[in-house]
């Protein structure tokens, strides 16, 4: 039986409508909108002023301490503005809208970098990995080069790439692996010799059966006896570093730790294929590869898209549907739903998914049926933290452990009241995150 | 600063998750409600259409008093979603069917607008609102809910066995028996009495046995006497397995009930007299490990109770270490009540008990979060 973790669902998968297009290069555009906080953590300072003249791979955001990433310049162009733009978070943000001059001109030539690669040191890696803005890209954007430097007194002795792509809809994953499957194993290569690992675990869902003998196969080649691929049963959310590493080689991340507390590391399948392109040609990131589908779109596509594009392009290209309700960025379980076309492609924009319709927004009262209670993959009671959320009592939610929730929306998806318990969860964290504060000001 | 337009064309934004599984409550009472049917088909049938009509007046007034509540509580109505309906005939299904329209009425009346209403409606009750209506008109109408549970006189049951004249379920018949089997050990002439008594202990209780239970085929089928829904083991069995099949109850509630419930029927001693003609001694005697244990699962309501009342979502432990452990109390109070208690039936007063220790359970089941503390 294929390897897997307890509770998740198995929702309708839509992936058929992109699995099977290869990758276009989007067009630059006329305008990008770099956003100078793509990352998890402290946003990037911007470091060029209105009017002055880009190159492609130009720091134009400076990373502000260690949890930050480098903002780089798309394409080459002049800087018309630096002003606060929609964020896909909801509130506006500071970015560097770049005009490009349709030239694309790189910064440097990236072409000699190659020869020296295998003789870097893991410092010099990490460095470059830090220099070229690298954050997680399937979504979690966290800023890479802090989860490649673990503290002195964690020992790492297993690296997993996570190429599940649990995600309903998404595809893009799954085609960089039948693309680029020998440089993601390169990438994975780096990131072990970086952090001294023995084995690899690279973990991909069944229904990718075609990108799982790709990787293996890209695997078999001599050097690689220490990776392991795996092909996993279809359920979500696999693709949760906590659920993913349970089922791969079945260790518990303890409650409110971290992988690396057991010793692992997780990275995502394009995360490992830029940090390949960052030590082999010294690319920093400008671009991504991202699906746009969903019944919204008459052309649902995989594109190779320049970081800042705004959506609004991307769902003229894809021929918007009249009528259509709503815009994710993500997938349609823990996607983020926009009220603007105008927020631009991040470092984190794994798809953009756009849905005709919008669901019931009625909800009843609990029936303790107990369905989210057996899907949790956290173990937790949902109905239990929905019900007392619904009544303000954040402490209680938090004896519940709130805080373990990680916001993957099994339970509201199960759910036959309707309940929006992954709202009411998200919302309850911020009362909780606020009121520590407040308890620490004092 | 003014506030500016933030963009051209708005798009809806809520919360994530954006797709959703097809099931609502709908679906999950309306389902509950057509496996439910097959048994009440069995009941009018063996009871004639009386019951139908008890069944009617039950729904009719299930949904009127759900309609009055809602309304005066200010909340949606919510009629179409089938719980009060199922509430309803589930009333229907654990009275007589030989019964006064009033008592209907009132117990119906009761199980939506007390027990289920007064706690805040769907979801927040703490018993099961059928249960509680039956103990309501138990309590307020004795004597219509104890003396008769006649069934159609031209009915034939399955094995060919009579009904009992008196029309007493199957259970207190045994139970009745049993007790008569102590005074009558005790009284000056015994010997006049043999047939109800043995020559020990064990003996009385097969030949009580052998007289008064039903066989397992008609309580099986649903051909002797009971409430109105609750006799066809067979037709309740079906349209449990259809809602296990279907994901709406677990199958190891209703599989602890029935086992604990077994076993201990089994394991538990009757206490019974006994007569020796031949040295003319007498005396009283616990016999143990002498119960049948089919007969007690078939029996009452035990079958409904399992599947269909227990199993209510809202009133039964939420995990299913909780389910377990309810199941299992359940199991034990309906036995103790069944041999030792003042009823011959204990399936609802076991049931509404444990319903009331749910929240506890569900205190001390509380899976332990991923990766560490409970």
């Amino acid at each position: 039986m294929a390897k897997t973790f307890s509770g998740g669902i198995h929702p309708p998968e839509c992936k058929q409508q992109t699995e099977n297009k290869p990758f276009i290069h989007f067009p630059l555009g006329d305008k990008l909108v770099c956003l100078m906080s793509q990352h998890i953590g402290i946003p990037a300072k911007p470091i060029v002023k209105k009017d002055e003249k880009v190159k492609r791979g130009q720091v134009i955001g400076e990373a502000s301490g260690m949890v930050s990433c480098f903002i780089h310049a798309p394409t080459s162009g002049t800087v018309v503005a630096v002003e606060p733009v929609i964020h896909p978070l909801g509130r506006k943000m500071e970015a560097v809208i770049i005009q490009p001059d349709g030239e694309d001109i790189w910064m440097e030539d990236f072409s000699k970098c190659r020869a020296k690669a295998k003789k870097l040191s893991a410092q010099e890696m990490l460095k470059i990995i830090q220099d070229s803005g690298i954050a997680g890209m399937g979504g979690a954007t966290f800023p890479s080069h802090v989860k490649l430097s673990p503290p002195k007194d964690k020992v790492i002795d297993t690296l997993i790439i996570n190429g599940v792509e649990c995600e309903p809809y998404l595809t893009c994953d799954h085609r960089l692996m039948l693309d680029f499957a020998e440089e993601i194993i390169q990438g994975a290569k780096i990131i072990q010799s970086i952090l001294g690992v023995k084995q690899i675990h690279i973990g991909i869902e069944g229904n990718k059966p075609d990108a799982f003998e790709k990787i293996k196969q890209a695997a078999s080649q001599k050097e690689c006896e220490d990776i392991h691929v795996h092909l996993l049963k279809v359920k979500y959310p696999q693709g949760a570093e906590k659920q993913l590493i349970k089922a791969i080689i079945n260790r518990d991340v303890p409650a409110g730790g971290l992988p690396m507390d057991i010793g692992v590391v997780v990275h995502n399948v394009m995360t490992t294929y830029y940090i390949y392109r960052a030590i082999y040609f010294n690319e920093p990131v400008t671009e991504r590869y991202l699906t746009i589908t969903g019944d919204g779109v008459e052309n649902p596509q995989n594109l190779r898209v320049r970081i800042g594009t705004p959506i609004s392009k991307i769902l003229e290209y894809a021929k918007l549907r009249p009528g259509s309700k709503k815009i994710i960025l993500g997938g349609p379980m823990m996607g983020m739903a926009q009220y603007s076309e105008e927020v631009p492609v991040t470092k984190g924009t794994s798809g953009i998914l756009v849905l005709q319709d919008t669901q019931d927004m009625d909800y009843k009262n609990c029936i303790r049926c107990g369905a989210c209670v057996d899907h949790c993959p956290m173990r937790l009671v949902p109905s239990e933290l929905s019900i007392t959320l619904q009544r303000g009592r954040v402490d209680l939610a938090e004896q519940y452990n709130l805080m373990d929730c990680m916001e993957c929306g099994v339970c509201a998806y199960v759910c036959p009241a309707n309940r929006p318990i992954v709202q009411f969860v998200k919302l309850g964290k911020a009362q909780l995150m606020k009121q520590r504060k407040a308890k620490g000001a004092k | 600063m003014p506030e500016e337009k933030i963009a051209e064309k708005l798009y809806t934004v809520t919360s994530s998750p954006h797709i959703h599984k097809k099931i609502n409550i709908p679906w999950i009472m309306w389902m509950v409600f057509v496996c439910l049917i097959p048994a009440g088909a069995v009941g009018i049938y063996v009871h004639g259409i009386k019951a139908l009509w008890v069944i009617l007046i039950s729904i009719a007034t299930a949904m009127i008093a759900e309609y009055i509540c809602q309304r005066m509580r200010g909340v949606k109505v919510t009629l179409s979603d089938g719980s009060a309906a199922v509430t309803g005939l589930l009333f229907a299904y654990c009275i007589s069917a030989e019964n006064y329209w009033y008592v209907v009425v009132f117990g119906s009346f009761f199980s939506i607008a007390i027990a289920k209403h007064a706690f805040g409606g769907l979801g927040m009750n703490i018993w099961n609102p059928a249960l509680a209506g039956r103990a309501f008109v138990l309590a307020s109408f004795g004597f219509i809910m104890t003396a008769v549970w006649p069934i159609s006189s031209n009915i034939q049951t399955v094995s060919g066995q009579p009904l009992p004249t008196s029309g007493a379920t199957p259970l207190r018949c045994l139970k009745s028996t049993a007790e008569k089997s102590v005074g009558l050990a005790a009284s000056k002439d015994a010997s006049h009495y043999l047939n109800i008594l043995g020559e020990n202990g064990k003996q009385t209780w097969e030949k009580i046995r052998k007289q008064e239970a039903a066989s397992w085929k008609d309580l099986f089928i649903g051909t002797v006497s009971g409430c109105l829904g609750e006799t066809s083991a067979v037709m309740l069995l079906l349209g449990g397995i259809v809602l296990i099949f279907y994901g709406i109850i677990k199958w190891y509630l209703p599989l602890t009930i029935l086992l604990t419930t077994a076993l201990l029927a089994w394991i538990l001693p009757v206490k019974v007299g006994w007569y020796n003609p031949a040295s003319g001694a007498n005396g009283i005697e616990w016999v143990w490990f002498a119960g049948d244990p089919l007969f007690h699962i078939l029996a009452g309501g035990c079958m409904l109770g399992a599947f269909f009342m227990a199993t209510d979502m809202v009133t039964s432990p939420i995990t299913a270490k909780g389910q377990i452990i309810f199941g299992i109390g359940i199991g034990v109070l309906t036995v103790i009540i069944r041999l030792y208690g003042g009823y011959p039936e204990g399936v609802c007063y076991s049931i509404l008990l444990m319903n009331t220790t749910v929240p506890l359970i569900d205190r001390y089941t509380r899976p332990k979060v991923f990766g560490g503390r409970s």
